[in-house]
């Protein structure tokens, strides 16, 4: 990279953090109290809420490993999409309009309340709590090497002033300083990307130009299975993305947060749209044309988007086009410690410890310990990502799985029938949880028998079995307790 | 089909068509308020 590239992008880079610092400090003048800070007063519009669904999960690690996926193999893996679709259509068709309408703020509040059970809020807390912190922790290492990747700035130091960003704004402003970051983030990085495109179409040209030129390079890349996808790898990769897609903490949230349960749905058919433009665009396109123009120059993939970069935009350009992704590398981490803060604030302090013991405190008390609670999962997050621990990567990989394994069928089949017992919701849970986390241990310690399946897949398989035959055997919860997710017709 | 091979094209277009389309209808129902 040039030292010219380096020394603008280093500019914007500082402007943008003074940006996220104001964003931060205009938020706070909005927290009176914990809805304010959680879940953003319930004031979402359709077109925030659209952004901010989408800036949530396409962050900037997803244009850089995703140019260096597509890169490399090409196929439709690297496009998660078709799960990230019936994942979406689940929340848009079961979910979003009883979650909104029950008025919780987190997963946890509605395990405890569609259950009417104490014990599987505090369950659901601790799984969230710590899948969040250890998948914060993965994310924030993305965010160093991202920010080294991109601007040079030494891996050390990207996460520490990256770190320190994020905790200020999202301790100061909660939900609404995560949304309007999203959007600034997102808006950065589709610029970025947006100035890329006349350059890579007059080096490689079009749609049918890429197609034409990257499989004649490397045959079978627009293949499904692309250089090396199996047709198994496919289904699963698929069934893993798509159960985790339904269960996505930043976005079920998010419902939470809406003007109302209509902005709540009808948000998320955008939301796919813009993921499938992004992708298309912004990982298949610039990935074939990576292919193309860069590989044989680089000696990773990872290097394959700065390389582009570098290589076809002007450095003034390309200082903008690196700094708009590398802005949004924090964008997953921000929702992610917002999601482990009210874990621990909001679930295990407030609903499993003072309510259910009488124990009253007044708003100001709650919003002053969930800043606290942020600014202390922060520091862990970050303390936990300067060793470079392989293990802890590997985990990471398996964090989606576990939470899917947890909430999917508790969320999907508790939404749609009353015959739900607590104790099949209890078992369900755990038992997915459980049985997820043991193939995980047995897959990392080189189990043979651990090795065909996706430790996902048997807890999903664990869960969804639980739940079915435990509710045979037990009684549902009683229809008084569940009039905030079956209202009865008038 | 834009230069794919078929298998490609209806994984990448068609099939996430089939489920945005219902959405989308499903969506301006719920906007028009025809549906709750």
């Amino acid at each position: 990279m040039s030292p010219e590239i380096m020394s603008i992008g280093l500019l914007l880079f500082t402007i943008y953090l003074a940006v996220m610092v104001l964003v931060g400090v205009i938020s706070a003048r909005y927290q009176k109290t914990s809805a304010d800070f959680w879940v953003a007063n319930r004031s979402i519009g359709l077109p925030v809420l659209v952004m901010a669904n989408m800036a949530a999960i396409m962050h900037g690690g997803s244009v850089l490993s995703g140019v260096a996926l597509m890169g490399n193999v090409g196929g439709i893996a690297g496009l998660p999409y078709l799960a990230f679709v019936g994942g979406f259509a689940v929340i848009f068709f079961f979910f979003a309009k009883k979650l909104r309408d029950s008025r919780g703020f987190t997963m946890p509040d509605y395990m405890g309340d569609r259950f009417d059970s104490n014990f599987l809020r505090g369950f659901s807390a601790l799984i969230v709590a710590i899948s969040s912190i250890i998948y914060l922790i993965g994310q924030t290492r993305v965010m160093g090497f991202v920010l080294e990747q991109l601007l040079g700035i030494p891996f050390f130091w990207g996460m520490f002033v990256g770190t320190i960003i994020f905790v200020f704004y999202v301790a100061m402003g909660g939900l609404l300083a995560v949304v309007w970051t999203n959007i600034v983030q997102f808006v950065f990085m589709w610029l970025g990307l947006l100035l890329m495109a006349p350059y890579v179409y007059e080096r490689v040209g079009g749609w049918y130009d890429v197609i034409d030129k990257v499989e004649a390079l490397a045959p079978g890349w627009t293949s499904p299975q692309g250089t090396s996808w199996s047709a198994s790898f496919l289904i699963s990769w698929y069934v893993i993305w798509f159960v985790a897609y339904c269960t996505r903490l930043e976005l079920v949230t998010k419902m939470y947060a809406a003007r109302d349960d209509k902005i709540a749905r009808r948000s998320l058919p955008w939301t796919i749209l813009l993921v499938m433009i992004f992708l298309l665009y912004g990982n298949f396109y610039i990935g074939g044309a990576a292919r193309i123009l860069v590989w044989d120059t680089i000696s990773s993939p990872d290097q394959a988007f700065p390389t582009l970069v570098a290589t076809i935009l002007p450095p003034v350009f390309a200082a903008f086009a690196l700094t708009g992704i590398a802005s949004a590398a924090m964008s997953t981490t921000d929702s992610l410690l917002l999601m482990s803060g009210a874990a621990v604030a909001h679930d295990l302090l407030r609903k499993c410890i003072h309510e259910p013991r009488g124990i009253v405190k007044n708003e100001r008390y709650y919003l002053r310990g969930s800043q606290l609670t942020i600014v202390g999962v922060g520091t862990i997050a970050f303390l936990g990502a300067i060793p470079d621990v392989d293990l802890v990567l590997q985990i990471v990989s398996y964090a989606v799985a576990i939470l899917g394994a947890t909430f999917f069928f508790p969320l999907l089949v508790g939404l749609t029938t009353k015959r739900v017992s607590r104790e099949a919701a209890i078992a369900s849970s755990v038992g997915g949880a459980v049985v997820t986390a043991c193939w995980t241990w047995a897959r990392i310690a080189g189990a043979p028998w651990a090795q065909e399946l996706h430790p996902g897949v048997i807890g999903l398989a664990a869960a969804g079995i639980l739940i079915f035959a435990v509710s045979l055997a037990t009684k549902p919860v009683t229809s008084e307790k569940l009039k905030k997710f079956f209202p009865e017709k008038t | 089909m834009l230069g794919l091979p078929l298998s490609s094209f209806l994984l990448l277009f068609v099939a996430p068509c089939l489920v945005l389309v219902p959405m989308f209808y499903y969506s301006w129902l719920i906007k028009t308020g025809r549906k709750d």
